[in-house]
C-alpha cells in the first residue's frame, strides 16, 4: 500500500501542472479548477489499473479534466459569455499577430480566452496549451473533425477580433 | 472597389478557405507561446490534498476497479488453496478411518483369543468334573 500510495503521489506531481492547467483555462477559476483537479485524481486513483500506460494515462487525463471542468462550468454558469456571432460576423483575421508576448499580453490572452463560449475554449485549449491535432482533440471529445475545426477556426478568429479591439497596442 | 477593400477582402478569402492550423500564423504561434509554454503551477500542496483524499478512499473502490486479468489470478491463488486444503483434509480424514479400522481388527483378535482360552478352560473344567465322579 505504501509503494502504491508512492506511485500515486509520483503521477500527481508528473501531471498536475497539465490537469490545473486544462482546469484552470477551461473553468476560469482557480478554486473550481482545483476542485476539478483533486476529483480528476481521485478517479484516477480509482481506475489507475485499468490504465495501460503513460499515453493512456495522458489522454485519460486530459478527457476526464475536460469533461469535469466543462460540468463543472455548466453547474456554476458563473462566467457569461459574450455573444460570439456578434464577434465574429465582422471578424478578419489577416495572419499577422500579437507584437511580442508578455506577462501583460498573456494575461490579457487568459482573460480574452476565458470569454470563448465553452465549446471553443475547449478546443483552443487543447490545441494550444497541449499543442493536440485536430483529429486528436476530436478523438478525446468524441466529437467529430469538422466539428472540432470549426470551433477551432471560429474560437482564434474571435479571440484575434477581441484581441484587436482590446489590445490595440500590441496587435498589429 | 478602391485597393484597400480588395486587399482586405482577399485577407478575409485566404482565412476563411486555409486549414485552422496550417499555415500556423503569427497569432497562433503567440497563443502557443502563452498556453503551452505557460502552464499554470497548480497550489502549493496540492498533491499533498489529493494524497490526503486518496487516503480516505475505501478500499472497495480499488477492488471493484481491479482488471480481469488480475482477478483470474487472485481466483485461480483461491482455488488452489481450497483444493490443497481439502486434500489435506481428506487425507487426514483417510488416516484416522485407517486407524479406526486397525482398531477394530485388533479388537476382535483379542475377542477371539479370549473366547477361545475360556473355551479351552471350560473343557478343563469339565473334563476334571467327569473324572472325578
Amino acid at each position: 500500500m505504501r509503494t502504491e500510495a508512492a506511485e500515486f503521489r509520483g503521477v500527481v506531481e508528473r501531471h498536475q501542472r497539465m490537469v490545473f492547467s486544462l482546469a484552470l483555462r477551461v473553468t476560469g477559476e482557480y478554486g473550481t479548477a482545483e476542485e476539478v483537479a483533486q476529483d480528476v485524481f481521485l478517479e484516477l486513483f480509482r481506475s489507475a489499473e485499468k490504465l495501460t500506460g503513460e499515453d493512456h494515462m495522458r489522454f485519460w487525463l486530459r478527457r476526464v479534466t475536460v469533461h469535469r471542468a466543462t460540468d463543472a462550468l455548466r453547474r456554476k454558469a458563473h462566467r457569461p459569455e459574450s455573444a460570439a456571432e456578434e464577434w465574429v460576423d465582422d471578424a478578419h483575421v489577416d495572419g499577422d499577430g500579437v507584437a511580442g508576448v508578455g506577462p501583460v499580453v498573456e494575461a490579457r490572452l487568459e482573460e480574452l480566452l476565458g470569454s470563448l463560449p465553452e465549446a471553443m475554449r475547449v478546443v483552443v485549449v487543447l490545441r494550444y496549451q497541449e499543442e493536440m491535432l485536430p483529429d486528436e482533440i476530436a478523438n478525446l471529445l468524441g466529437q467529430p473533425v469538422a466539428t472540432v475545426k470549426s470551433n477551432l477556426q471560429r474560437g482564434l478568429k474571435l479571440l484575434r477580433r477581441k484581441a484587436e479591439i482590446t489590445m490595440k497596442e500590441y496587435v498589429r | 472597389m478602391n485597393g484597400q477593400e480588395e486587399k482586405s477582402e482577399m485577407r478575409e478569402q485566404r482565412s476563411e478557405m486555409r486549414d485552422p492550423l496550417e499555415p500556423v500564423t503569427e497569432f497562433e504561434r503567440e497563443l502557443t507561446k502563452a498556453f503551452a509554454g505557460q502552464r499554470v503551477e497548480a497550489p502549493l500542496g496540492f498533491a499533498g490534498r489529493v494524497m490526503a483524499r486518496a487516503e480516505r478512499e475505501p478500499a472497495r473502490g480499488k477492488l471493484l476497479a481491479m482488471p480481469v486479468r488480475q482477478w483470474r489470478a487472485w481466483a485461480a491463488g483461491a482455488v488452489a488453496a481450497v483444493i490443497v486444503m481439502g486434500a489435506l483434509q481428506g487425507e487426514r480424514v483417510h488416516q484416522e478411518h485407517e486407524r479406526r479400522v486397525q482398531a477394530q481388527r485388533q479388537f476382535e483378535a483379542a475377542e477371539q483369543i479370549t473366547d477361545q482360552a475360556l473355551a479351552q478352560a471350560r473343557a478343563q473344567v469339565q473334563r476334571a468334573i467327569s473324572l472325578s465322579e
